[in-house]
Formats: structure tokens, sequence, C-alpha cells
């Protein structure tokens, strides 16, 4: 096993003709400038309120995190440049890719287009991990299409009609109160069901079909947008006892699914990501990129004094170990 | 021709099969000619096969069959060719492996706050400006694990702490079937068994205890888990009695970074040079932990830090993540006590390791041994117990570390107790009001009570390592705990005196403590009135300012004692001398112009105390009457001011380390302003004015007639200062006594600590933290006959060899029951007693087996007069050898105790099981020969109220830590803008307002147990409560009662009286109360017998209870016989019905004695957007969100949102509905949905939202189409008798208060948070309509806050006033709810109200306003009470 330990940040800091350096990449000096306008940026943008205490030590922590944010762009840039790659435009990692991803490396991809670039060609080749596998999606109870509606008494529940009922797409009978699941249960599909009392109120339900088996096999919380461009919007189903879900035309905000890096707002809202291939394609890739990075800089950086990575524990600064 | 064998480097590395492992030797050749054979000669060792080595230059891994036995070096040649090669090959011990343990821990508070750590973040801004982004991913963190655990089969890791599991799969219930299809694998381990990682060092033990119930309840009944293991990597030392309650609650091991060294541990840097040596610690890392109650549970520490396995994620290549994992590998060797080592991989908030299962699949490739595994704590703990039963038993303290902890934020900490106190007596007072069916018990608000003081005892709270902003959000949890906690008792205690007959207006005195006392009470009385005992005689009181105080005496046990209320004139305080000392006195001036200032003297029976107001008003005497004996041996109560740095110079870092630089001034250095005393029926007072640095102070010294303490209060009046630490000390030095601490539901001994050190020389002061009291006393002694007696405080027991240790366990348990914690460790290994590595000294060793058995007795007699081995070869099996010198001139800043003459030691050749024997009454009686050791059999010590940190110098000084002023990071920090600090501009952390500061002193002949001091402690921090009966009134109570006593009063103490059972912390839907859970400890640390009786209580049928309250075994013996310090549970339950079942003792359920919904409705369910803390009254056992949080449709188009229902009930289905609220016009499909889920079930729907549609250009102008701004939709259901609801915020158009789009987040480090003085609109305006409030005494105003809603729809939400411990009183209602319509105003008044006696002074209130998921704070405001 060769092995190497990640040098001492021992790089010149500064080269003639350039000045000041913020490290090197591949025997280049970046410019100590490049750092400081970007500090100065920061200090003048909208993010002035959050910034450290000029001169204290997380201050200097910033900069040296920053630094790493600038070394790793100026590499891709560097590899977009002798590739001849075009820039990339994506959206931005965040939620569980930009975690996966870390921080410095989804800083340099989302604010750098050569750094997308190089993310696309370095990754264009690859594949999942064979140990890697897609799970089976979790099984679910029969659904149904339902419409249903509770009445704070009998007599507005006995002027119920099919057309005033809630239409609740395609669900399971046990979501449903015992009382008025009960009696549907006990009545064939169609029927008009109620009114039934529970300590909720009066119910009247219907229902009007079985889904179709492409429908039941929808992973649990497949996202909106899936359910909306999905299979799941089948023509066996009478558009309009869909129910929301099964709108054929989406008029969600979310982006449609995709295999675009998943945005946090979809990360988050959608718990339950989608397992197929694709995603673990993206996983893959995001962890193919993130260790070639770690490769090419401890290959190609050359950190200067004063700007180490900011954990890395010789420097005076690293003061929280964790 | 090139010398081709370069080096040869013997390895413990193996490949082979498990069969025939074989050892590989690593050659380096360079370029040859051509390939040839290598040949190796050594004895016991032979190469395993034929090797050729190639012509190429290349490292070789040669497997070689070695016979040799382990550890054996055999010197050996390699041979190649005509080179030969001389090499050593120790043979190696195959069958290690390594268990990598993937985890992150989450601090929901420290520098960021809860909403930013745990948020979806679906609405707010990346702009920095709503919230900095940095850390705010638990819940990507957790679905991060998940998935690659799902897609990866090798992948195993750890989730924890209830603050983000309950908020994760609340909003995600899905992944409740991927976890436990991952639990089922044995690939998730639930781990922690606690609510969060608690500081238990700082609170009492039944927070302690909660944290075990919520912690185990969530993730074992509701989440399915199997908690096994305790998982404390973060916290700032521990509670010694924390292992016993692992195991009395189920958990069986436990792990953990810090405790028996300092804080990175013995590889890392701390302080200087790192150490890079596990085999510093005296132990392995595995090794039982015990406590003073004698259980424990097998724990690991982790000798390089819980981040040992994190850095090798950015290694560059697979092969340098595996070397650098090898190189844990062997430097955690050296202490493992099996062939099993725990690396952790991860550390806070991180994602999964980049390597972690490549590394698990290519070194299981590469090597047969050492193994290196993706595995869970269980994994690891199993393998260890398979080839080990017995271990190493520890007692040690696992303290101090982050000594700043103690004191930062130290109105908090008082806070915690008062809440905790209200809590225990809400506890004791309803459990007995529902045995007399006058109510419910208040399970729902004493759920949210322990819940908020666990939250508050996660160990970046109760700590003062917070943010300024965090510890606002924090202040208001502990309120809200106080507030329910007092709600509670009080109804309770309503209900108990409303069946009280009296014939005449009485006040009725309640004590809770389970032994009869005295004490101070203060009640509201109007003038011309006084109180009188049952015969008519009237109480000696004193009346000031519209209250009356008196001393009620014997009051009794858990029960009261009632007061006439009589017609008199109670005399008022008196002066009996008054100096102001701001005018010099001409007359009395002395040669050099200062005035001269006679000492002033007041007494009681029991004391007569001497302050001198030209020394700032410190005591030059405290004479205790009583024995002739003069107390102090320098200037008592003196304040003294230390100076700090912002943050340590070596070290870094802030708040969590005290960080002195060595200057301080004392209040003894500058003459007091005034001086006065007072004079009254109940006693005499000495009151001083001052100044010590930038700190104006107060200080009342009150001697009541008949009590035996000396009450003290420290007001600090006012102070400016930044980076202070403030302590007041009492030298009261007592010969050869040594510091020993209460440590909640034990005492055990404690090192000197160095308070005057420089940090930046000596980091380590060895401030402890006490729970109640500390002071200088004998917890254990030796008694060494005519040659003296020596107290014992900390010890080294040590053992032959390493395999002798577990046959030390007796002897440790017996040492740590009486108070002495003591680290085993063995002859050949490291000693303890190195400031450099180890958290805290030792004062003594015992060393088990003479010279002829023990190497290290052997060289202790080899080192001392050879009249010590004479007299144990005269058959002394106990012979006591002093130090060489004093212990105070060894316990020296970074003292280094490792020599074996720098401590006295026991030298013990009989019988183990003998000393166990001797040690029943605290004390071993040794022989020694020569020299002799004292100790003045006494104890001075001080009580305490909330105020933890203490440090006793080695000239016997006690010192009280106060407050202190902290501006090092993360103190200031505001993440919200815009930027709130105090009203004079300062950080809260700099604690700019009045603070009072109670403390007592007592002192006598004996030791602790002998004062009584944990009884006396309780009675310190317990007030007794009183109420009036203001018309006469029947009842079949009577005027005098207990309703419990408990023998021996004093020495077996009540840790808590509640109705058994915890319903919320289970997911159960409130059942029927089963009967009462007691529990009772035993303080003397001997063992009592002890006996409980009560006109109430089902005593006849106790079972003993383990702490999650499951019975047990019957108890059959008429008495509970207590071992030392041991804390027993019992359940009282009756069979009254016929059924056989076991019986109902409470009456059926009545309505609850305490709130059971939260104040401000609807419920907002994502309760930590809003800082909360805890999930709201009844822990939303149904939980409902909608998302996304933001919808911008374009043009008003209908959209799509998703709402989610999830149950954590474990018992029953719940049926409800929900319902769309919705801007009128709109319309949503479905609007409304009838639901059932079952136990622990979720369900999804969607609902399509179709805003207003546009109308025909011909209508009017306000019917145009939906209005832009911010709309807002809410789904509803109702739950426990509240509505909760969840919103999406829609914005229509361009408003202002969108989130800004732009440069991502993560460009910046927020760390250092905001500054910023200004916040882009929210849609909701918070102002306060004053900056400051003036008040005199007997006065009430309101503060008003204006809310204006600048959005097109209602909005509804819940303002809070935060202020600081001691101004609650003031703020009688704080937390309201309020609804404001579009474009509307209204006014949110806060009563305030002054009491007739309330001191001058000053604080602030600050407003929390929190509305769908925003927290918005107003600025401080200055309230100020003038006289």
């Amino acid at each position: 096993m060769t092995v190497r330990v990640r040098p001492p940040a021992a790089g010149p800091p500064s080269a003639p003709g350039v000045g000041a350096v913020a490290g090197w990449v591949d025997g280049r000096p970046i410019p100590r400038e490049r750092l400081q306008r970007r500090i100065a940026d920061l200090r003048n943008g909208p993010f002035r309120a959050t910034l450290p205490v000029p001169g204290s030590s997380e201050d200097r922590q910033l900069a040296r995190w920053l630094t790493q944010v600038i070394l790793t762009e100026a590499l891709c840039e560097a590899v977009a440049s002798e590739l001849e790659l075009d820039p990339v435009e994506a959206e931005p990692f965040e939620g569980v890719a930009a975690v996966e991803l870390g921080s410095i490396n989804t800083a340099a991809y989302n604010g750098n287009p050569w750094v997308r670039a190089v993310f696309k060609h370095v990754t264009a080749a690859t594949e999942a991990p064979p140990e890697w596998r897609s799970p089976a999606p979790a099984g679910r109870s029969p659904q149904h299409l339902i419409r249903h509606r509770l009445f704070p008494d009998r007599s507005s529940a006995h002027q119920a009609t099919p057309d005033t009922l809630d239409p609740l797409g395609p669900a399971s009978l046990d979501s449903l109160p015992a009382a008025i699941a009960d009696a549907l249960q006990r009545h064939p599909h169609g029927t008009l069901v109620g009114p039934v009392q529970d300590t909720l109120g009066w119910h009247v339900a219907i229902v009007t079909a079985a889904t179709t088996a492409t429908a039941t096999q929808l992973p649990p919380d497949t996202a909106p947008a899936e359910r909306l461009n999905g299979h799941a919007a089948s023509a066996t189903i009478d558009p309009k006892e869909r129910g929301a879900a099964l709108r054929p035309e989406p008029r969600s905000p979310l982006p449609p699914a995709c295999d675009a890096p998943t945005s946090a707002e979809q990360a988050t809202t959608h718990p339950q990501s989608d397992r197929s291939g694709a995603t673990l394609l993206d996983a893959a890739r995001r962890r193919a990129f993130a260790r070639w990075l770690d490769d090419m800089r401890a290959q190609k950086v050359e950190l200067v004094p004063g700007l180490e990575h900011p954990g890395d524990p010789r420097q005076p600064d690293n003061h929280h170990k964790h | 021709m090139p010398c081709r064998l370069l080096s040869a480097e013997s390895t413990d590395l193996f490949v082979g099969s498990r069969d025939m492992p074989r050892q590989v030797l690593r050659v380096s050749v360079a370029q040859g000619e051509h390939e040839s054979p290598l040949e190796l000669r050594g004895e016991g060792v032979r190469l395993a096969e034929l090797v050729t080595v190639p012509a190429a230059a290349a490292v070789l891994e040669v497997p070689l069959a070695v016979s040799a036995p382990p550890g054996s070096a055999v010197p050996c040649v390699i041979m190649l060719g005509e080179e030969s090669l001389e090499v050593t090959v120790t043979a190696e011990e195959p069958g290690w492996t390594m268990y990598m343990v993937s985890h992150f821990h989450y601090d929901p508070v420290w520098w960021n706050t809860q909403a930013a750590y745990t948020s979806p973040w679906a609405l707010l801004s990346g702009d920095g400006t709503t919230r900095p982004l940095w850390e705010r991913n638990a819940f990507a963190l957790v679905e991060a694990h998940i998935e690659l655990a799902l897609r990866d089969p090798d992948y195993r890791f750890v989730l924890a702490e209830v603050d983000y599991l309950k908020p994760f799969f609340d909003t995600h219930p899905e992944r409740r079937a991927d976890l436990r299809a991952l639990m089922a694998e044995g690939r998730v381990e639930l781990i922690g068994g606690t609510y969060n990682e608690p500081n238990t060092n700082l609170t009492g033990a039944e927070t302690t205890i909660r944290n075990l119930v919520y912690g185990i309840g969530y993730q074992r009944d509701i989440l399915g888990g199997d908690p096994r293991t305790a998982w404390q990597l973060d916290v700032f030392g521990h509670d010694p009695q924390f292992p016993g309650y692992l195991a009395a609650a189920g958990l069986t091991g436990s792990a953990w970074a810090r405790g028996p060294f300092h804080q990175w541990g013995p590889i890392s840097k701390n302080f200087k040079q790192a150490k890079n040596d596990a085999a510093l610690m005296q132990f392995p890392s595995e090794f039982e932990w015990i406590s003073p109650s004698g259980q424990g549970v097998l724990t690991h520490y982790m000798p390089a830090h819980y981040s040992a396995g994190w850095r090798m994620d950015s290694s560059p290549s697979l092969d340098e993540a595996c070397q650098a994992v090898y190189d844990l590998y062997r430097s955690l060797k050296p202490v493992a006590a099996t062939k099993n080592i725990l690396l952790p991989v991860g550390t806070d908030y991180t994602p999964p390791n980049k390597w972690v299962t490549d590394i698990h699949r290519t070194w299981a490739s590469r090597y047969v041994w050492p193994r290196f595994v993706c595995a869970t704590p269980r994994d690891f703990l199993d393998a260890v117990r398979a080839d080990m039963s017995s271990f190493s038993p520890q007692t040690r303290d696992m303290n101090p570390i982050y000594t700043g902890k103690d004191v930062s934020y130290i109105d908090t900490k008082q806070a915690q107790r008062a809440a905790e106190v209200a809590a225990l007596d809400a506890e004791r007072l309803s459990t007995f009001a529902t045995l007399l069916g006058l109510g419910g018990y208040p399970h729902t608000a004493l759920d949210k009570v322990w819940r908020q003081l666990a939250y508050g005892a996660h160990h970046d709270a109760i700590t003062g390592s917070e943010s300024d902003q965090v510890y606002i959000d924090l202040l208001a949890g502990w309120r809200e705990a106080y507030d329910l906690a007092t709600t509670a008792r009080d109804n309770a205690l309503a209900a108990l005196t409303g069946r009280i007959g009296v014939d005449t207006p009485s006040v009725v005195v309640t004590n809770t403590l389970p032994f009869a006392r005295d004490g101070l009470v203060r009640v509201p009385l109007p003038t011309g009135h006084t109180l009188a005992d049952p015969s008519g005689t009237e109480v000696p009181a004193v009346w000031e300012q519209g209250t009356l105080t008196f001393l009620a005496r014997d009051v009794p046990s858990m029960g009261w004692r009632t007061y006439q209320i009589a017609n008199g004139s109670p005399a008022p305080w008196r002066p009996a001398r008054a100096d102001d000392l701001t005018t010099p006195r001409a007359a009395a001036g002395t040669a050099d112009g200062a005035p001269a200032i006679d000492p002033i003297t007041i007494q009681s029976d029991r004391w007569q105390v001497t302050a001198d107001p030209s020394r700032g008003g410190t005591l030059t005497s405290i004479l205790d009457r009583s024995s002739g004996r003069e107390l102090l041996t320098g200037l008592g109560n003196e304040l003294r001011l230390y100076d700090e740095y912002p943050q340590h110079p070596d070290m870094g870092e802030g708040p969590w380390h005290l960080i002195p630089t060595g200057r301080v001034v004392g209040s003894a250095d500058a003459q007091a302003v005034t001086a006065r005393t007072d004079t009254s029926p109940i006693g005499q007072r000495l009151i001083v004015t001052g100044q010590v640095g930038e700190i104006a102070y107060e200080q009342t010294l009150t001697l009541l007639h008949g009590s035996g303490r000396i009450d003290f209060t420290t007001r600090v009046l006012d102070h400016t200062g930044a980076d202070r630490l403030l302590r007041v000390r009492f030298p009261a030095r007592v010969e050869g006594a040594l510091p020993v601490s209460d440590v909640s539901g034990a005492v055990v001994g404690r090192g000197f600590a160095l308070p005057d050190v420089d940090s930046a020389e000596h980091p380590w002061t060895l401030d402890n933290p006490a729970n109640t009291w500390f002071g200088l006393s004998a917890t254990a002694k030796a008694d060494l006959g005519e040659a003296g007696a020596r107290a014992l405080g900390v010890a080294e027991v040590v053992v032959p060899t390493l395999a002798d240790a577990p046959e030390a366990r007796d002897l440790v348990v017996a040492l740590a029951r009486v108070g002495v914690t003591a680290t085993t460790s063995s002859a050949p290994g490291t000693r303890y007693g190195w400031l450099d590595v180890d958290s805290n000294l030792p004062d003594v060793r015992i060393v088990l087996g003479g010279p002829d058995t023990n190497p290290l007795a052997a060289e202790i007699l080899s080192r001392a007069d050879p009249v010590y081995l004479d007299t144990l070869k005269s058959g002394a099996s106990r012979v006591w050898i002093p130090a060489e010198r004093p212990l105070a001139a060894v316990w020296q800043p970074s003292a280094d105790l490792r020599d074996v003459r720098a401590l006295p030691a026991l030298i013990v050749t009989g019988p183990v099981a003998d000393l166990v024997t001797d040690l029943k009454d605290a004390t071993i009686e040794a022989v020694c020969p020569l020299g002799t050791e004292s100790l003045d059999n006494r104890t001075v010590a001080l009580l305490a109220y909330g105020l933890p940190g203490f440090a006793v110098d080695p000239s016997g000084a006690l010192h009280l830590s106060l407050m202190r002023s902290c501006t090092g990071w993360p103190s200031g920090i505001w993440l919200d803008p815009p930027h709130r600090t105090t009203p004079d501009g300062s950080g809260f952390q700099l604690q700019h307002w009045t603070h009072e500061f109670s403390y007592s002193l007592v002192a006598g002949e004996g030791d602790w147990r002998a004062q009584q001091l944990p009884a006396k402690a309780q009675e310190h921090i317990t007030p007794l409560l009183h109420r009036t009966i203001t018309t006469p009134q029947p009842g079949d109570l009577p005027q005098t009662h207990s309703l419990l006593t408990l023998t021996p009063a004093g020495d077996v103490l009540l840790g808590t009286l509640k109705a058994t059972g915890n319903p919320h912390a289970h997911g159960h839907t409130t059942g029927p109360d089963q009967g009462v859970t007691i529990r009772l400890v035993e303080s003397t640390g001997l063992g009592s017998t002890a006996e409980i009786s009560s006109p109430l209580l089902p005593l006849h049928s106790l079972t003993h209870s383990n702490l999650l309250e499951h019975p047990g075994t019957p108890v059959t013996a008429p008495n509970l016989h207590l071992t030392g310090s041991e804390i027993a549970t019992y359940l009282a339950t009756t069979s009254r019905d016929t059924t056989g079942e076991p019986g109902t003792v409470l009456p059926q359920p009545k309505p609850e004695l305490g709130p059971t919904t939260e104040q401000a409705q609807p419920v907002f369910t994502r309760y930590w957007l809003h800082n909360k803390g805890p999930a709201p009254l009844g822990y939303l056992p149904i939980s409902l969100t909608i998302s996304p949080g933001l919808v911008t449709p374009p043009d008003g188009e209908p959209f799509d949102v998703d709402v989610v229902l999830s149950s954590h009930l474990t018992d029953e289905p719940h049926e409800g509905l929900v319902s769309l609220r919705l801007p009128e016009g709109w319309t949503a499909a479905p609007a409304q949905r009838a639901f059932r889920l079952p136990p622990g079930g979720h369900l999804r729907f969607p609902v399509t939202v179709t805003p207003r549609p546009a109308q025909p250009p011909s209508a009017t102008p306000a019917d145009d189409g939906p209005a832009t701004g911010l709309h807002f939709i809410s789904a509803r259901t109702s739950v426990g008798g509240q509505l909760i609801e969840d919103v999406t915020t829609v914005a229509l158009g361009s408003t202002p208060e969108l989130p800004v789009q732009g440069a991502p987040p993560a460009t910046i480090r927020a760390d250092r948070g905001t500054k910023s003085a200004e916040a882009r609109p929210t849609g909701l305006s918070v102002s306060p309509l004053t900056d400051a409030l003036t008040l005199r005494p007997g006065t009430s105003t309101s503060l008003v806050l204006r809310l204006t809603n600048t959005t097109s729809d209602e909005i509804r939400g819940e303002s809070q006033l935060a202020s600081p411990w001691g101004t609650w009183h003031l703020l009688p209602e704080v937390i309201q709810g309020f609804a404001v319509a579009a474009g509307e105003t209204v006014d949110v008044a806060f009563p305030v109200e002054v009491p007739e006696d309330a001191p001058a002074g000053h604080a602030w209130a600050l407003a929390k306003v929190m509305w769908f998921g925003r927290c918005q704070y107003s600025p401080a405001i200055r309230l100020e009470v003038t006289r």
C-alpha cells in the first residue's frame, strides 16, 4: 500500500508576478486576491450580517473554508479547460444530496458552472456499485376510489348525493373511520352508503371502483409529481373520480421528477425518494465525484500557511475537533 | 549488484483462513534482474508457503507460520539470493475485530436554533437574512443514512435522540417501515435509551431518570426499537449515579467520549502537545461503570474521541482510508479489554462516511485478521461480552469536564432548580389529591414539564454553552416547565387544603419533604394581622411591605400545619446600626484619612458573626456558639471577581471552559458603601452594599433564632463587565478534611480545585458541579489509631495484574457507597493522577496484595522506611504508608501525582472481603507504624440553590461560583434577524442585569452524615408552601397532618412519589392509574432500614420496580432494606376489586389537576420551527403536516398539497376529521377527510387547492381575482381536546415577504450569527409599545406588543415573553395566543405586577412571536423596579 499523508500547508505564500497566493493548483498559483474578493463580496452582500467578527479565529476559519471552495473551483476550471468542456447549468444540490457531497464540494458545485461541467464529465460513466441494491417497493392495502363526506346531523346527511361528496382519490377503506368503512364493506361498489353515525358525526360515502393494479403498486408515497406524470393515471379511471392526486394536468409548483438533483424542497416535502435505478446512480455519481475531488486535491493542490483546511488539526484555529 | 532487500516489518495482519491464519511479514524489495525465492529462518517462525519475489520492485506481504507464543519477539533472518536481512518478528494474536460504528449526533440547541437544525426550509430564505443555513440538515441526515442502508447491504448505523426522531418520523411516517426493516436486519440500532444526551451532572436525579423514561418510551414502545446502550458522546461529564440508572432502566451498556480524561482524550491534543497514547488511561476501554448504588453497565470510553473514525472520509483513495483505519486500530488496540475495538465513524451532523462500506468489503478481501466491519454498538458490546464476562470495575468520577458549564448562564441553572422542585412537589401533592378523589393526576402537564426539563438538560443547554438566541428559547422552555408544574402543584394544594376543617381564617403551611422540618415562610397578610398557633400563641414574626415572615416549626413530614390568622401588630425589621460609608466620618478618621469603621456583629442563639465594613463587608468571624469554634480562617463571604480570557489561549473555545487569567479582585479590597444591621423577633440580619470591579453588590446575612443555618443572599445589583467570573469565598480550613459534594442521589469526595491559576499555563482548575451542597468533611476515613486518621476522598485501587481487576469489584463498590470513587488500575499499568490526561486526581492509593503478589506494593515499600515492611511481616494486614509530602504540597496546578510516594498508600494483604466489611462504617482500620495523619472530625458546608459550580482549594477555602460574563463564541450570536441584545446593548451571556443568589452555611461536629446534609440541602431548595384559607370551612382533614412518614428521618429521602405509569411516554392514550410509584434514596451511604407509613397509600402490597415503573417481585419484609446510596423504586398497588386484576387504587378519572391544552389554540404542529423544545401538551400523539410549506402558483392556478397524518399511539386506533381552512372563495378537494389511523399508522393524501378565480372585468376592483400577497391554507384536526394545525403559505404575485432567491446558502459560514439590525418583512410586524418599564412596588401595568398583519389572510400564532429567572413573579402570564386578520393590527398585552416587597433591580423581557413556522423576537424591554 502506498499511503500519502496529507502534507502540511507548505506552499509558497507568494509567487512572482502574482503576489500573495491562496494556494497552488497543479503548480499554478491561485491569487489571494480571488479569496479577498470573495470575502469582500460576502461582506458587502446580503450575507454580511452573518459573518464572523473580522480578525477572530472564526473569521480565519471562514477564510480557510472559502479557500478550499476556491481551490476546488480552480481545480475544476483547469480540468474543464484542458478537456474543453462546456459550462453546465443545473439545479443546486440541497438536502440529502448536499449532505452526501459535503459542504465545500456542494458550494463549489452550486456556484460554478465549470465544477458542474467536471461533475458531468467525471461521473458520465459512473455505475452504481455492484453491491448496491434497489429495495422492492413496500406493499399497501387494496385501494378504492372513494367519495365521502361527514355531516353534522342526520337530515343534512340524508340529502347527500354522490356529487356533493368529497373525492378522496385512491384510498384504502381502512383509512376511514371504522363505522363507515364497515358499512362500505357490506355494500357493493357504486352504492351510496349512509348516513352512518359515530362520534365524529354522520358519514355518507360511496366506493366507485377499485383502483387498477398499477395504481396499487405505487410506492406508498411517491411524489405527487410522479403520481401526476406516471403510470398511476390509468385510463380505466373516470377522470372526475380520480381525486386530486390523479388530475391529469400538473399544476403543482414542484419541478417534475427527473434525474436532476433532488431539491431540498422535494427531499423534504416528499421524503420517500424514488428508489429507482436513477436515484442509485445519482448517489453513486455524487460519491464518485466527491472521491475524485479528494484524490485530485491530494495530488494537485498545495495549501499555504494560514489557509489550511479548516478541519486540519495542525492549524491553530482548529479548536473544535468534532 | 544493487541491494534488493530494503526492509522487513513484522505486522499484526493475518492472511490465510480463520482455521489457519498466517501472520504477515511486510518485505520491501528493490528492482532486480529476475525473480527469486525468498527464505526465512527463525525459531518458531517459518514461511507459510513458497514465496517468489518478482523482478520488479515491490512490497510483499509474506505469510508466516508462527508457532512462537503470542507476544514473543523472534529474531529472524530473511534471505533473497545472496542477500540477507535481520528482522524481529513479534508473534501476534489473530482474532481481532474493529467495529466501525457509523453515527452522527444532533444538538437541537447550541449555537444554532432548533428550527435551523431541524427544518424542511420550504419557506425560509436562502439569503441569510431569515436564518443562516448551516448544519440545518437533521432531516436530510436521517434520510441520507437510511438511504445508504437501503441501497448498500453492508451499511450499519445508529439513530439516537428523540429531538429529531419525533419530528422526522411525524413528518416522514413512511420511513418507520424502512427503519423497522433495517432494525429487523440488525443494521440500525436505536441507541441512547435517553431523550437526548443530557448533562446529568447539572440536574437533579429525577430529571435524569425521566430522560431515560421518555427516551426508552419513544425508542422502544413507539418506534419499536430495542435501546440497550446509552450513547452520551458529547456530554460534559457524568452524574456518578448515572450508570445505576441505566441498569435500573434495563439498559446494558453505555459509550461516551469524555469522563476519565479531558475533552479529546489521551490520544488527541488537549493542551499543548498531544499525548498520542491511549495507555495513559489506567484501565481498559471496556469496563464496568458502577454507580455509588452498586449498579452498573458495561461501558466503552472512546480513547480517540467520538469523531476518531470520521477524518478518513476525506482520504483521497480507498487504500489511504484503509491505512487511516488501520492506524486507528493500532492506536486503540492497547487499551481494548478484549479483541474487539469500537471505532466511531462520524461526528456532529455527519452524513454517511464515503469509504466505510468499501473498507468493510476490501479489508475482508485482503486479510482474515483483523476484521474491520460495519457494525452497531450492540454488535460490538455483544462481542465484548462473548469474550469476557467480568470487567474492570470503575466507580471513577467522570468529572470535571468543561468546568465553565457549571456557571455560564447561571440564571438557567436557577430556573432549572426551581422548575424541577416544583415538578416534584406537584407529583407528590397531586398523588395524594388524586387518592382522595379530588381530581385526576396531571399526567399531561407533568409530561410536558419533564420533557422541557429533559430538553433543557441537553449538554448544550443547561451547560450554558448556547448562543444568545438559543438562550432565549431555552429560557422560555424552563419558564413553561415551571408554570405548568406550579399550576399543577397549586391546584393539588388547593384541593387538599380545601378539605381541612378550620374555624377561623387560617394559613396552612405544607411541607413536601418526607421528614418534619422548620422553614421560613413568607405570607402576604394585611396590616394589623399576624399568625397564631392553635393555642392562640402569637408566632414570632416580622411584617414588612405586606408580607409576614416567620419560621414555621416542625411542619409534619409530607404534611401541613395550620396557623390561625389573628389580630396583631407584628414588628418590622428594626435598624440596629447603619453606616453610610460614602461620607467619611471625619470625627473618627484615622491618620491616613480613611474612615475608621468598627466591625459589626450580629448573633443568634447558635451563631455570632462579625463583618468588617472597611473590607467590603466581608466576614472576619463566624463563631459557632454551640462549640465555641471559629469557622473562618480568612475573610468570609468575600466576592472574588476573576478576569477571564475571551477564549482559551491555547485550546480555543469559550463558555464551556473556565478560562481565568489569574487576575482577581476581591470585595475585601475596598470598603463597603453601606452597612447596616437589623433586628426583629425572628432574628438579626446584616446588609452591606459595595462595589467589586464592575459589579455593584448587596449582601444580606440572616441569623434566625432556632435555625442552625446561616443564610446568605448576594445580589448583583448591576454590572458592566465582560469576561469575568464571580465567586464567593469562605476560607474555612478543617484540618485533614477533604472536599465532599452532593451529586444528586449520592455524596462523593472530590479533589481540591485550583481556582487562582492562569489557565494559559494551567488549563484545569478542577472546579466541579455539586447538586445542592458541597463542603469540607470526610466521607470515609482511615483510622490509624495513635497515628491519627486520614480522610479518604478519591482512590486508586491497584490490583496486581489487569486480570485481577474484577476481584476488586466488591471493594470499589463498598468505597463508592460511602463516597470514595475509585479507579481500578493494575500494578504494571499507568498510575492515576496526571492532570495532563486525567480529568481529576486521586488522594490515596489502595494496593491490594503485599510485596510478594503486587509489584506496586513492593515498589512503594522499597521507597519507604523498612518499618512498614516489617509491620506487614509481623502480621498486620493493612498498613498505611503516609505520603512523602503533605497533599496540599503536591496538589498543585498541572499536578502529576503518579509518583508512588506522592500519595499515601494503604497496603492490603488480608482478604478484600474483610476490608469490604470494615468499610460498612465508612472507616478503615489500619496500622501506621511511622508518621502521623490528622483529621479534625467536623464539617463546614455551603448549601446552594441552582449554583452548581464549586471549588475548594488546598488551603481549605470554599468557593461557590455565582455567575460569569462570557464573550467567547457562541456568546452574543443571534440567528434570526434582527439582532437582539440586552437593553444596554450587550450580549445576554454577559448577564448585565440584577441577579440574586442564595446559599447557606452549615457547620458542626462530625461528618456530613452527622450533619444530615442531604436532608438539610433538600430543605434549602424546597420551599414550604403556604395557602391562605380566608373563611372558616368544614373539612375532614386535620389541621396538622402528615400524609407520609419515612424513617429513619433525614437518612432515607424521597426521590419521587407519583402516580404509576407515564402514559404519554409510551404512546398510550391516558389509561387508568394503577397505583403509586415511590422512589427512595438512601442518603448516608451506610445503608438504612426504611419504614414508610401513610394514612392514604396502599402500602400493604409493595412491589419492587425498575425506573420504567414495571412491577417486579413483591416486597415481603415489613421494612425496606436499602444498601448505602441505593435508589430504590417501589410500586404501591391494591387488589381492592374482586376480579383478581391489579386494582385501581386511584378513583375513576376526573379532570386532570393541571393544564391539558396549550394556551394558544390552534396548536401549530411543526413545533420545532417555533424553537419550542418538545412537542405541545399531550406530545402530539397524532401529528399532522401539510406540505410543501410554500407554494407560488403562477397566475393563481390550482395546485396540490400533501397532508400527512401520523399516529404514535401504541394502544388504540384514532379516528378524526381533517378540515382544510382556506382563504375566502378558495376551494379544496377534498375539503375534509375523515380518517382512521391504527396504532402506529399514518395516512398521506393529496388535496387540490383552487385559489379564488379571477372575476370578469366588470366586477368591482375588490373582486378582481385573488389578491396578491401571502395567503394561508391550514389543515386541522382535533386531538386530546386541542385543535392542531399546520399551514402552507401561498404567495400570489410578487410579495416582499418571499424568500430571496439567489446565491447558494452553503457559501457562507454562518456560525457567527447575525449582527443585522433589520430583517426583511415577514408579513407580521412586531413592535412593543415601549422600550422600558419602570415600576414601583405594589403597582402594575401591561407590556403591550403591537402586531400588524401585512398579508392577505389571517395570521394565528403564539406570543411568549421570555425573561430571566428572578423576574418571573413580575410577569404572571407570559403565553398568549393571537389572531390578526389581514391588514389589521392587534395589541397583545402581558400583565406586569410588582409585589409590595419586590426589591429594586433591573432586568428585561423579550417577546417571542411564533406563527406558521416563523419566529420573531421583539427588542428586549428594560424592566426596572425602583423603590
